[in-house]
């Protein structure tokens, strides 16, 4: 009763809680910005970011002139990107765990990563290049949107979308795609290296173009997601009752998987394929904040952003030479997961 | 007023589930709905809470088609107990009733002091106060039944729904639930409409009963005119007696093994 009674007094300071995990998210974006083969101190850091943003040049003119932009141009976009990339699988998991009311559920449990993924590798293959640089995102975004669109389109029934039907249209589709994935690899050649550096994850030479790409994808999201957060409280207690308490089921449904699956799927563009952020976090907040959505996403929000963006760094700054991003999520997260769906089987906690 | 149900039907695919009812339910009155499995009893509660829409027919509330009626103003009108529930994620039981509220609450506004005025009252009828406090996920089926249950009486609607909402339920607290149920028909004029697997239950609680077979129905009206030995033949071929019992005041049918 204890355990119970402590968790309960730590779901009344929301507002406390995301003060903290904001405050704690911008002390790590300054401090992170300083890390690397050039170190910076955590006030010069600062000193460099108010002069850029309020055109105070003197005040930077005393260091070396590398300095702002090593961290305006090259470690600031990358951080931002992994900060709202995290952020944006985070809120994405939350959104997906809701809908399918599976708490095992992640963003990429439609098969967008699939898509995503499949999309890439032919742009890759094809040596595509429309568009320039933007191509391999452009292509894994249509691939991520027709990947969503056909896994509704499968699991679509008079009764509406159930989450069993959603979550084997996705598994089936996933399931082709991953083979067409191999098949790409199979017959890339000298290009299979690309394919699968791209698969594995990176946010290396991110710009700011990256980051404001990412950025309008999840503050749109999140507001989509906000906006329909009750609404998805309601959807937990399963359709018929969400109905009957005034909910419009199959429009709010349709609306939260397709927005939670672009805000994935752009993060993926991006990144490339970035496992367990998007299962672990929402996981994890809703054993402080509680699982009522309206607190759920901003503390999923904030505590993913920092998250991803402290791995990123580790890798980036911290281990001798930068292994794949998205591998080091899964190393970390898959045995961190281990454990607590154990400590859950085993009585040691509530279902989270 | 009431619900007007004109020669509904309605489909899965091309199996026929309700097949051309028609019948009158008037307000202020508790209904009990009959019938083997399969017999279409839950689809029927679902075309008249307009969670799915007949395929031929019509159903009015009120004078008004249900398909005019927007979900929200639905939630205010009507409240449905299911049959089964399971909810995934640790709300806590006030959680849960708060939700019963949320259709009078708007989207970004806190629960105000009469909503939890309403749900303070109504977990101590239905006795789920003293655990008010638990996760709905570590509950017993029939302590989650009763929450389930407090969530659609906070709703505070003209019409309740049950869909066989006691299955779980020991006797006392089907007893305790049904007489609460009971005197909110009398006192306020709710009407209820209830599927009930127990006949004798029904026989105690109901005003009228509902015989469906085969997605039709077979018989309805005031219990003492409808509840006899041939229906229940017909309905769900078993042999019975049935006799008056005096000291629960009410008919009850006694089955031949």
């Amino acid at each position: 009763m204890d355990h119970q009674g402590f968790k309960h007094r730590l779901q009344n300071y929301t507002g406390i809680q995301l003060l903290l995990l904001g405050s704690f998210l911008g002390v790590a974006i300054l401090f992170t910005s300083g890390l690397g083969y050039v170190s910076i101190s955590f006030g010069d850091v600062f000193k460099i970011i108010f002069a850029k943003l309020f055109s105070q040049a003197p005040l930077i003119e005393s260091m070396d002139r590398l300095w702002p932009t090593i961290v305006m141009d090259v470690r600031l976009p990358r951080i931002l990107t992994s900060a709202i990339v995290g952020g944006g699988l985070a809120i994405s998991g939350v959104i997906f765990q809701g809908i399918l009311l599976n708490p095992l559920a992640d963003p990429y449990t439609l098969g967008v990563s699939a898509g995503a993924a499949f999309g890439a590798s032919l742009a890759i293959l094809l040596n595509i290049s429309l568009i320039g640089t933007f191509s391999i995102p452009l292509l894994a975004f249509l691939g991520a949107a027709a990947t969503l669109f056909l896994v509704i389109y499968l699991s679509a029934s008079s009764g509406g979308l159930s989450s069993n039907n959603l979550i084997l249209s996705g598994i089936i589709v996933a399931a082709i795609l991953s083979a067409g994935i191999s098949f790409l690899k199979y017959i890339a050649d000298e290009q299979v290296a690309v394919i699968i550096f791209w698969l594995m994850g990176s946010f290396a030479s991110k710009t700011w173009s990256d980051v404001l790409l990412t950025l309008l994808a999840v503050c749109a999201g999140f507001l989509i997601f906000i906006f329909y957060a009750r609404d998805l409280n309601l959807l937990s207690l399963g359709n018929r009752t969400a109905a009957s308490l005034g909910v419009k089921t199959r429009h709010t449904t349709l609306w939260l998987l397709i927005t939670a699956s672009m805000v994935a799927a752009i993060c993926v563009s991006v990144s490339g394929i970035i496992g367990f952020v998007g299962l672990l976090i929402p996981h994890m907040m809703r054993l402080i904040t509680g699982p009522d959505n309206r607190k759920l996403l901003p503390a999923s929000l904030l505590a993913g952003a920092t998250l991803l963006l402290i791995a990123d760094t580790v890798t980036r700054a911290v281990l001798p030479s930068e292994i794949p991003i998205g591998v080091l999520t899964a190393l970390i997260g898959g045995p961190f997961f281990c454990y607590i769906f154990r400590k859950r089987q085993t009585g040691g906690g509530q279902a989270v | 007023m009431g619900f007007e149900v004109n020669h509904i039907s309605f489909f899965y695919g091309s199996k026929k589930i309700i097949n051309d009812i028609s019948i009158e339910i008037e307000g202020g009155k508790f209904y009990g709905v009959l019938g083997p499995n399969g017999s279409g009893k839950t689809t029927f509660l679902d075309l008249l809470s307009a969670h799915r829409s007949p395929v031929n027919g019509s159903v009015t509330y009120e004078g008004k088609d249900l398909a005019a009626y927007t979900k929200k103003q639905l939630a205010k009108r009507m409240a449905i107990v299911p049959q089964n529930f399971y909810i995934n994620f640790p709300f806590t039981v006030a959680d849960i009733i708060m939700m019963g509220r949320y259709p009078y609450i708007p989207r970004f506004a806190q629960p105000a002091a009469a909503d939890w005025e309403v749900i303070d009252t109504v977990m101590q009828q239905t006795e789920v106060f003293e655990f008010r406090d638990r996760f709905i996920t570590e509950l017993s089926g029939g302590e989650r039944q009763r929450v389930v249950f407090a969530r659609a009486l906070v709703q505070a609607t003209p019409v309740l729904i049950l869909d066989e909402a006691t299955s779980n339920l020991d006797i006392r607290h089907t007893i305790d639930l049904m007489n609460l149920v009971s005197s909110r028909v009398k006192r306020s004029g709710v009407t209820v409409i209830a599927v009930f697997q127990d006949i004798n239950l029904a026989s105690v609680y109901c005003d009228d009963l509902i015989f469906l077979r085969n997605g039709a129905i077979v018989d309805h009206g005031a219990k003492d005119m409808v509840l006899n030995t041939a229906t229940i033949k017909t309905v769900f071929d078993v042999d019975s007696k049935i006799a008056f019992e005096p000291y629960i005041n009410a008919q009850q049918v006694f089955f031949k093994g």
